[in-house]
């Protein structure tokens, strides 16, 4: 569905990924791990056209992207819950799902419309029970479900989720990662940035590790967490079993 | 007496209020103030003036031509102006010396093609003046008035009651999440610009009757524009609305009791004691 190869970017004159490559099918989670300034949030932001890579190629489902314009990009399918507060804080958590559905308000029915609406509720009851609160008055986790359910609203092919757990308690990141497992379960494809390689490897099928601009491991998620390398480097474990 | 007062500092609030609110829209999009945005006005009116005088089109075939035209202009300024140095990565005062460049070009323009002296546009209504009890009121204001409530109706409820004006201002908001949520950001900043450049048009359209039209009115109305969007809050459209209001009054006030001289000068005043006592404007949100 997804296919990276040997991408580069640079800010000014500083490279940031140095020759990336990498794929996701359909059906699939993937996760990208490394420490921070690794490039994995310059990774997705190039998938999602906002940075333009300087060399390399990005296919979507057979077509070029990387010089598509980014909202053109999430009308094609592939869309994004950047990491931070990704919310209008200024207008309702009912404006803010209307905005999630603004790539496709105009191709679906009523009905369709108002049964994503129902899906996003059922998801979080938090984020229905709070429709005409100011979306920057929300606690973290609130936003955080609340952008994963504007996410939804726009019918993504694939989801790219930048660090979803970033700043949340340790309650809320299972809350989140609950229902990405529902939605994993439904068939939705997703790649996932994450710094906590434990959760991310728990939750994906497969997984890249990368760092300083380069893919340094990849394989399927029960591989590499059990290999010494990503064990020391990323998951804290020194010398102890499985 | 009071009425008249009244009546004619509304008058000219709307008019500050159109303006003051195509600034508004501009710097919401873009974080710029657009210094070109009284020449707007002063286009707008020029181009009626071609097509009821000159052309001699019905008024509602002219005052549409000058809407459109206007938007044509407003939009070449986004590409000329604007775009090439945002690409370049200008910072924002380089960005304001482009549109001041663009404002005195039009401004000289305006007077090689129209000449220097003042040009007489037909009102709305054939008669001039209307009594009001013991007041004579401007008929000319009466059109003033509902030209600013009709647009700023549209305008609210455009940004407020659909899809397309709400992920305009997202796009204000946060221009990432924005093309994260299929919003094209450029497209919405040309579509400010359009907006900003016809409801200035047709200020322009409205005032000239009451002010004559010549070359060198948008710098005035421009500046007074510049004025009610500052003491409303730069980049609140309400704001923007109520500070056009309130420059429009008090200076009628001030026009009648002190004198008409210094009508210029007490706008900067008035902005100047809002900027010391609340200097995010009346309805701006503190950058702290």
């Amino acid at each position: 569905m997804l296919e990276v190869k040997n991408i580069e970017t640079a800010y000014d004159q500083v490279r940031v990924l140095k020759g990336v490559s990498m794929s996701v099918k359909k059906g699939e989670v993937v996760t990208l791990i490394g420490n921070n300034g690794a490039g994995k949030t310059t990774l997705i932001n190039a998938i999602s056209g906002i940075l333009k890579p300087k060399a390399g190629s990005i296919e979507f489902e057979g077509k070029e992207i990387a010089k598509v314009a980014p909202h053109k990009i999430t009308r094609m399918g592939i869309v994004q819950v950047p990491e931070g507060r990704p919310i209008f804080g200024n207008y309702t958590v009912l404006q803010n799902l209307r905005m999630g559905s603004y790539p496709v308000y105009r191709k679906i029915s009523k009905d369709e419309l108002k049964n994503d609406f129902e899906f996003v509720y059922g998801l979080f009851p938090e984020v229905k029970d709070r429709l005409d609160q100011k979306a920057g008055s929300l606690s973290g986790g609130q936003q955080q479900m609340l952008a994963i359910g504007m996410a939804l609203m726009s019918h993504p092919i694939l989801l790219l989720l930048d660090e979803p757990s970033l700043g949340l308690a340790p309650i809320l990141v299972d809350r989140i990662f609950e229902t990405l497992e529902v939605l994993k379960q439904k068939g939705l494809t997703i790649l996932l940035v994450e710094q906590n390689a434990n959760l991310a490897l728990s939750f994906a099928d497969r997984g890249y590790v990368l760092d300083l601009g380069k893919v340094v491991m990849e394989g399927d998620c029960k591989v590499l967490k059990g290999s010494k390398e990503v064990r020391e480097a990323y998951l804290g474990l020194v010398g102890k079993a499985c | 007496m009071i009425l008249q007062i009244i009546i004619s500092g509304i008058t000219m609030g709307c008019i500050y209020a159109m303006v003051g609110f195509g600034f508004a829209l501009v710097f919401n999009s873009s974080q710029i103030m657009n210094f070109a945005q009284g020449e707007f006005l002063m286009l707008g009116a020029m181009m009626h003036y071609t097509g009821t005088v000159v052309l001699k089109l019905p008024f509602i075939v002219s005052l549409f031509l000058s809407l459109v035209t206007i938007a044509l202009v407003a939009v070449l300024i986004e590409a000329l102006a604007i775009n090439p140095l945002r690409k370049k990565g200008a910072s924002i005062v380089m960005m304001v010396c482009s549109f001041i460049s663009f404002s005195i070009i039009f401004k000289n323009l305006a007077e090689v093609i129209w000449g220097k002296y003042p040009l007489v546009i037909q009102g709305f209504f054939s008669q001039e003046i209307f009594n009001l009890g013991n007041s004579s009121i401007q008929s000319q204001s009466v059109a003033v008035i509902g030209a600013a409530v009709v647009s700023m109706f549209l305008l609210w409820y455009f940004f407020s009651k659909t899809m397309f004006g709400m992920a305009l201002v997202a796009s204000a908001f946060n221009p990432k999440m924005a093309h994260l949520c299929g919003v094209n950001v450029r497209g919405m900043i040309i579509t400010s610009f359009i907006l900003s450049g016809a409801s200035s048009a047709l200020a322009g359209v409205v005032v000239g009757p009451i002010s004559f039209v010549s070359s060198f009115i948008g710098f005035d109305l421009g500046i007074k524009g510049f004025c009610a969007a500052a003491i409303g809050g730069m980049g609140s459209p309400v704001g923007a609305i109520i500070g056009g209001l309130l420059l429009g009054l008090l200076e009628a006030v001030l026009g009648v009791y002190i004198s008409t001289a210094y009508s210029t000068i007490m706008a900067f005043i008035i902005l100047l004691v809002v900027l010391y006592v609340r200097p995010q404007g009346i309805l701006g949100v503190s950058s702290r």
